[in-house]
């Protein structure tokens, strides 16, 4: 990768963090955008739904304390209508003279017709003359009751007399013990106050009878009288903001306070709890958020891996690159310098020969004739190895240049070697292409050297070399009648040092076709092969053609 | 060309390997151009022949041509060529590249912008005494003539 390829590279990479980063801010912020509408609107509904609540559990015990006022209200003024009835008898029995008598009677069936009557008692003159029944109730006999020391006792009296109908008092302690509510009519007689008719209640039936105690576990209840003193039941009930309900009485009214055991808000809850709820929801968005963070993170862990990773590959490539670059330079250096003593070696063997010549026996020049091919030969290897790794350095063509002048001194070349070139090779006229005339003509020393080199024993060699244009290229043929060349080496044939031949056989480097493939493929083409064994082979080179701007040059 | 011409054809040899100075020498010596040849042994020693510099190349000859070498230690055949070639009193000297390989003619191309020739050392020594006595009659002459 170059400089310029790999700052880009960096900059997507950088580019790509940044982005993620922007992502990530992006995303906190609309989390915690989010995290704040949810608490808000959940606060919200908390308030509806609160206030939602406790108005449900105030109509809920609103609608449960109704009946509970309704009963006892019926309760007490079945009472009430006894009284009235004694009353109504009372006076009735007065003006006949018999009441003593027939109203034991009546007091009887009466009393056994409603439950908890202590007693209905007879005071003609506002003085108890008659209790019934007699038995537990003797200490009220002769009862003055315009004259009774207990608070309101008189009083009450009074204002029965003032309103001629039911007054009640009490809740009170009675002589009999317990507590009682007394009540009283007065009886008239000929427009005249005759004495008063009354009845003593407990209170407790009546409150049994409205089963007020129902109300618990729940609710909890207090009575009271308009003046605020406390008839039954709990006092605390009137100051939890309760449940009114009033229940009318003579001569006032009377309040019955219901409110829940545990409070309104225990209420609320109690009704519908999604206290569970919201921590499953909120436990899930913090879930959602962990989840969210981890993978952010591990990206993050990712990217920041992936990035050293690069920033290591990329000072590998480069070390690679550079330690490539130094063995090819050690190479073509070697390559170059050994062919220097070489040749001196070579050479002053010749100079031996030159002038020993004469003196030295059979043996003696067959030995400075190794020394001398030897050498010769390490130098063509060594040469052909330079050439081989020299071939990245050479320029390349920046205008067409004559195949035929590449192809005359490829075969003087040859010809100079004593090849015999001249007479095997038959040649058409061939065009200008996109390869320098030195790489073309070592493509065609080693193409006709070669068909030469392996020239079939039974015939002389005949090779042909053409050109073709053909799907954007120039392709130049070199065609001979030779061995050939079995298929399956028709690859290895290509590659260097791969020789198919005994060196007695077939003198030669192994280089030649790597080089004549890597020139050709450097100038943008190929050399491939076609042959069959026996007959003969095809080496094509490939050229792609000019580029149309570069023809001018050639033109003039 | 005549024996009677009584003035030799100055040659500068820069050359750092003994052995390849003695190849030369001795095909300078076969052949039948009378030359006289002086020997630099590198690049710094060639420039101060060539410039007459110090006690020992003040009556150095200025050459009718030079035989470079390419690879030679301290100065070396590309600083030599360039030294001489910028040198408007030595430009005009022709001078002849010697290599070891033709493909460092291509290879160099650009260091070498300035020689009149190169001249790749032969494998084959009656080749090699070939080529430098090609190069003595064509430069002969042609410095004759310019002269």
């Amino acid at each position: 990768m170059n400089a310029p390829v790999k700052a880009l590279a960096m900059k997507r990479r950088m580019g790509g963090l940044r982005r993620w980063w922007r992502v990530r801010r992006m995303l906190a912020l609309v989390m915690a955008g989010a995290g704040i509408l949810v608490a808000a609107a959940y606060l919200w509904t908390e308030g509806v739904r609160a206030r939602s609540a406790a108005a449900e559990a105030r109509a809920a015990a609103a609608a449960a304390a109704a009946p509970y006022a309704s009963s006892l209200g019926h309760a007490l003024n079945k009472r009430l209508s006894l009284v009235r009835g004694v009353a109504a008898f009372a006076s009735v029995e007065a003006a006949k003279g018999d009441l003593v008598q027939e109203f034991v009677l009546f007091a009887d069936a009466l009393r056994t017709s409603v439950s908890g009557v202590r007693n209905i008692s007879l005071a003609p003159g506002f003085v108890v003359g008659v209790v019934n029944p007699v038995i537990g109730n003797e200490r009220v006999l002769g009862n003055d009751l315009l004259r009774d020391p207990r608070p309101g006792f008189a009083e009450t009296v009074r204002r029965a007399i003032e309103s001629g109908d039911v007054t009640i008092h009490g809740p009170l302690p009675l002589i009999q013990g317990g507590m009682g509510l007394i009540a009283r009519r007065a009886v008239f007689l000929g427009g005249a106050p005759w004495g008063a008719v009354g009845a003593v209640f407990d209170l407790q039936p009546m409150l049994d009878e409205a089963n007020l105690e129902a109300l618990a576990p729940r609710y909890f209840y207090g009575l009271r009288r308009a003046d605020g003193s406390v008839i039954a039941g709990d006092p605390a009930a009137f100051v939890v903001d309760p449940i009114l309900e009033r229940i009318h009485v003579p001569d006032g009214e009377w309040e019955l306070a219901v409110a829940p055991t545990l409070g309104w808000e225990a209420m609320g809850r109690d009704h519908v709890d999604r206290l569970p709820l919201a921590a499953v929801f909120l436990g899930l968005g913090l879930l959602i958020e962990a989840v969210i963070v981890l993978v952010a993170e591990r990206r993050a862990a990712l990217a920041r891996l992936v990035d050293e990773r690069t920033r290591d590959l990329d000072r590998k490539a480069a070390e690679l690159s550079s330690a490539k670059g130094e063995l090819e330079q050690f190479a073509y250096v070697a390559a170059h310098d050994l062919q220097e003593p070489v040749r001196i070696m070579a050479s002053y063997a010749q100079l031996l020969k030159r002038h020993l010549g004469d003196g030295l026996d059979e043996e003696g020049r067959d030995c400075l004739n190794h020394v001398i091919d030897g050498a010769a030969r390490l130098k063509t290897l060594l040469h052909d190895v330079q050439l081989f790794i020299a071939e990245d350095r050479v320029p390349l063509p920046t205008e067409p240049q004559s195949a035929d002048a590449a192809l005359d001194a490829a075969v003087d070349a040859l010809e100079r070697k004593g090849r015999g070139a001249r007479a095997a090779v038959a040649r058409s006229p061939l065009p200008a292409v996109m390869a320098d005339t030195r790489r073309l003509k070592e493509i065609f020393v080693i193409l006709i050297g070669n068909a030469l080199e392996y020239r079939h024993p039974d015939r002389e060699p005949a090779i042909r070399v053409e050109a073709r244009r053909e799907e954007g290229f120039d392709v130049l043929t070199v065609a001979d009648n030779g061995l050939g060349i079995e298929p399956r080496y028709h690859e290895q044939i290509f590659q260097v040092f791969r020789r198919l031949h005994r060196r007695d056989e077939h003198p030669g480097t192994g280089m030649g076709l790597a080089i004549a493939r890597k020139m050709a493929e450097r100038l943008g083409g190929r050399v491939t092969v076609r042959s069959e064994p026996g007959k003969g082979s095809v080496f094509s080179v490939h050229l792609p053609l000019p580029q149309p701007s570069s023809h001018q040059g050639t033109a003039a | 060309m005549s024996d009677d011409q009584p003035e030799p054809f100055h040659i500068l040899l820069v050359e750092d390997d003994p052995a390849d100075a003695g190849l030369v020498k001795r095909a300078i010596r076969d052949g039948k151009i009378l030359c006289a040849v002086d020997h630099a042994k590198d690049g710094a020693e060639a420039i101060d022949f060539l410039r007459r510099r110090g006690e020992r190349f003040a009556d150095a000859r200025r050459p009718d041509l030079i035989l470079l070498d390419l690879n030679m230690p301290r100065l070396d055949g590309r600083q030599v060529l360039q030294e001489v070639k910028n040198d408007p009193d030595l430009r005009s000297i022709p001078v002849v590249v010697l290599t070891t390989s033709d493909i460092e003619h291509d290879v160099e191309a650009s260091y070498l912008l300035g020689a009149n020739s190169f001249v790749t050392k032969p494998m084959d020594v009656q080749d090699f005494f070939d080529v430098i006595r090609s190069l003595e009659n064509y430069w002969f002459n042609v410095v004759k003539l310019a002269k």
